[in-house]
């Protein structure tokens, strides 16, 4: 892996923002095409096995923590876990995850899993490839995701509800709706019907209870940018247990146990020794991480609430609103440092399979909401 | 050896498509469509203070000496057709705004 400092495209706004991409300078600048990653074929070989062996432990990692109802670990409401279960057992439909590594010596370390609501992935799948186009569009990178995400909703067809795909996130934030107007892009693609919503335009029938788009039309499909650890805590979230409709909620609710950091001591347990995996352990055995740890709330986004220690000594944190449902501690391994710049890779699953990567640049340890997001290609 | 990228990239829900390989332009035109239910209590969507392709929300109506500007309804090419043209006759039993009060940034 190597940090090449390049000319950015003299019109390079212009040309993102005739693709839809509009959040490319917000506070901070985040779409940086003054550097890009090489990657050699061999090192993108590794992160690809890593992402498919990833995958499938996480699944088996799943079935353990239903198994021998660990939820208490994960502090999802009682209430909640029948249809967490259902989802499981009846394989409800699921689409897209990121793992995030860090990337040192030839081996990607699993940092953690957004498996609930990732983005980046308007910027992984189309922006960096258009830039490919235009800085060496003979080069290939690590990116198949926009194929692989029609093929997988062409799939998904048959199982999900006859009728609308319904894509719904919050308001006011750009990059959820371009992520989750991308993701439905690609439905379209696939060839489903769909529609978008916002989430308060979401109705509840009181006399038939279930779901209802703004014409009144059932909602049986839904992907949702929006986790689940909020959804259940509002005002609607118990209706999702009352709907006679029983709707697929995409991401399906079972992936509440994966986007959670109480999965990475789980699957260092039932892994010990992987060697994408880092040690990690809750917080009652916290001293088995030693001296150099991260200590990451099991609930947070975007890197907030986070605490880096080597050798006893504090070494990079993050402020935040998260931690009151508890930490886990991770054996620190921090990003590799390119003339301190940190590049953490987010390596896409699609379906069942290994789609590509995202890479975010930090001026610090901690990737957070400030972070660049940097093309990448294979040379 | 088989390439590890995507052969080419088509977008449909914005103007532009674009692409490898000599894939043709798309001629799709983008619908616009007017909403036409101007109570409906959805309608802040417009106040998002950001434009593009993708979540092009905006005001429809005119401008007047001395009114400022009168709303009639909302632009979008970004939602369903029946989104925009729908009314709330049949809306009696049907709650609204219970999910998305959490929400400062989804993303992870």
């Amino acid at each position: 892996m190597k940090r090449h400092i390049i000319k950015p495209r003299p019109n390079w706004q212009q040309k993102v923002e005739e693709i839809g991409f509009n959040f490319h300078s917000l506070e901070s600048p985040y779409w940086d095409e003054s550097v890009y990653y090489e990657f050699p074929m061999s090192e993108v070989d590794t992160i690809e096995k890593a992402t498919n062996d990833l995958w499938n432990i996480s699944l088996e990692a799943v079935q353990y923590v239903i198994d021998n109802n660990l939820y208490h670990q994960f502090h999802i409401p009682e209430w909640f876990i029948p249809h967490i279960e259902n989802s499981w057992n009846n394989d409800a439909p699921a689409i897209y995850g990121r793992f995030d590594f860090a990337f040192k010596n030839g081996i990607p370390k699993l940092l953690e899993f957004n498996a609930d609501t990732p983005t980046s992935l308007f910027e992984s799948s189309v922006v960096q490839w258009q830039w490919l186009q235009d800085f060496d569009a003979g080069s290939d990178q690590f990116n198949s995701i926009h194929e692989k995400l029609i093929s997988y909703w062409s799939y998904l067809k048959d199982y999900l509800y006859p009728g609308t795909l319904h894509f719904t996130t919050a308001r006011d934030s750009a990059e959820d709706l371009t992520t989750t107007e991308y993701m439905r892009d690609c439905a379209i693609q696939a060839g489903l019907e769909t529609k978008f919503l916002y989430l308060d335009e979401i109705g509840w029938d009181n006399t038939f209870p279930q779901f209802l788009d703004l014409e009144n039309t059932i909602i049986r499909n839904i992907f949702k940018l929006y986790p689940y650890e909020w959804l259940v805590h509002e005002e609607f979230g118990q209706n999702i247990m009352r709907d006679h409709s029983k709707a697929f909620w995409i991401e399906p609710s079972w992936k509440m146990i994966l986007s959670n950091k109480a999965i990475l001591p789980i699957l260092w347990k039932l892994n010990h020794g992987h060697d994408n995996l880092l040690e990690s352990y809750f917080e009652e055995d916290k001293e088995l991480a030693g001296s150099s740890f991260a200590k990451k709330p099991i609930l947070s986004r975007e890197g907030s609430n986070i605490q880096l220690t080597n050798q006893g000594n504090m070494i990079a944190e993050t402020s935040g609103e998260y931690g009151e449902e508890g930490y886990i501690y991770q054996a620190l391994c921090t990003l590799p440092d390119f003339d301190r710049h940190y590049p953490l890779i987010g390596s896409w699953i699609v379906g069942q399979e290994s789609a590509g990567i995202g890479i975010r640049e930090s001026n610090s340890l901690i990737t957070d909401n400030k972070s660049r997001f940097v093309p990448h290609l294979i040379r | 050896m088989k390439m590890k990228k995507s052969g080419y990239v088509k977008l449909v829900l914005i103007a532009t498509a674009f692409s490898a390989c000599s894939q043709p332009k798309s001629e799709r035109e983008k619908a616009v469509y007017m909403r036409s239910d101007t109570t409906a209590h959805y309608s802040r969507a417009h106040g998002m203070g950001f434009l593009g392709y993708y979540y092009a929300f905006r005001p429809y109506g005119i401008y007047s000496a001395g009114r400022g500007f009168s709303r009639a309804g909302y632009y979008s090419g970004a939602i369903h057709e029946g989104s925009n043209v729908g009314t709330n006759g049949v809306k009696g039993s049907v709650v609204r705004g219970g999910f998305g009060s959490s929400s400062v940034h989804s993303s992870s």
